[in-house]
């Protein structure tokens, strides 16, 4: 058995002052503590990518205001996406697995050449899963930075 | 003089067998090890106050069975906010059951059951939160494969209870996956 003695100097016909310490307990309870913190522990990091929305509940399917038809916006279809600011400018990209890396090429020249707009417009469509809208948002964040630290506003239509 | 073998001398001129017996040796090794606990103690100590740090600092958002959440290369930290989960099977509030996709589809209709419960978690908010102001934040939990037409309509409802910051809950890692 382990044992810690803590030796105080007393001398031969007196008794011992040695002081054992079971250490068996604490081993066991440290360890207890080791495998009951590793098993709940949470390793998965989370995360969050923001967008804002207009105050209030606006009519469903209402046509863009001045402020917004001045906006880069990206459209998300099952069909690929569209980005430009507005109809006669708009860059079509097809539903390949290089998407994405399109659209950075796309949203970084967007912004070399305006470095002033910092707001993006997502209007996608009803039929597209939220996991495609999360990616268009990762690469949005990836070229203008994070809405969180106020370097895009990304909101949808 | 005769070279004679090495070994043990002392006391074995001694014509007495308990004597012989006891300077002869050949006893067992002891087959008890001492081990040096200070080095392993500290060790666990450190392991311990490493996984408390780690447990008391990692942000959690409560878990649904079978709810796929989407993985980014970039993220914000989460906000402490009301939580929305949206899978296949049902519409959460706090892990509360609101109501279900298949009953809100079509509709653009506000969902007066998350209406109502998010407009008490807002007057609930100054009492849980005295220092910071309401800014609206709420957090979507979202399964990656729900399509954007039940997330739209439960994000109006949302704007409309004065929720306007969405936050997406995602995981952040590699991205490898991209959706199709």
């Amino acid at each position: 058995m382990g044992g810690v003695s803590v030796d105080s100097g007393g001398k031969g016909g007196k008794k011992s002052v040695d002081a054992q310490i079971n250490m068996v307990p604490m081993i066991d309870l440290l360890v207890s503590c080791i495998a009951f913190l590793l098993m709940t522990a949470v390793w998965v990091q989370t995360g969050a990518v923001q967008a804002s929305q207009p105050r209030g509940a606006p009519a469903p399917d209402t046509p863009p205001n001045p402020e917004q038809q001045d906006q880069l916006k990206i459209q998300i279809s099952p069909t690929g996406l569209q980005v430009g600011v507005n109809a006669a400018d708009m860059r079509q990209i097809g539903h390949t697995d290089q998407r994405f890396t399109e659209l950075k090429t796309v949203l970084e020249a967007r912004r070399q050449a305006n470095q002033q707009n910092r707001e993006v417009w997502l209007q996608p469509d009803g039929a597209v899963d939220y996991s495609e809208i999360i990616a268009v948002m990762d690469t949005v964040y990836e070229v203008f930075g994070s809405a969180a630290r106020g370097e895009v506003t990304i909101r949808f239509l | 003089m005769p070279v004679a073998k090495p070994g043990k001398r002392l006391m074995h001129d001694i014509p007495l067998r308990f004597v012989s017996k006891r300077v002869a040796g050949g006893g067992h090794k002891s087959v008890n090890a001492d081990l040096n606990l200070t080095s392993m103690i500290d060790y666990l100590v450190i392991t311990v106050v490493f996984l408390l740090s780690q447990f008391g600092t990692q942000q959690q958002v409560q878990s649904s069975a079978g709810l796929e959440i989407p993985e980014t290369h970039n993220a914000d930290a989460l906000q402490s906010a009301p939580i929305v989960s949206i899978s296949d099977q049902a519409i959460l509030m706090d892990g509360q059951r609101i109501t279900t996709p298949r009953e809100i589809a079509g509709s653009n209709d506000r969902i007066d059951r998350l209406f109502e419960r998010l407009e008490q978690a807002k007057r609930e908010y100054p009492l849980l939160h005295p220092d910071r102001p309401f800014e609206g934040d709420i957090v979507f939990q979202i399964d990656r494969h729900v399509h954007w037409d039940i997330v739209k309509n439960i994000a109006r409802t949302c704007a409309a209870a004065g929720y306007v910051r969405l936050n997406f809950a995602v995981t952040k890692g590699n991205a490898n996956t991209t959706p199709h």
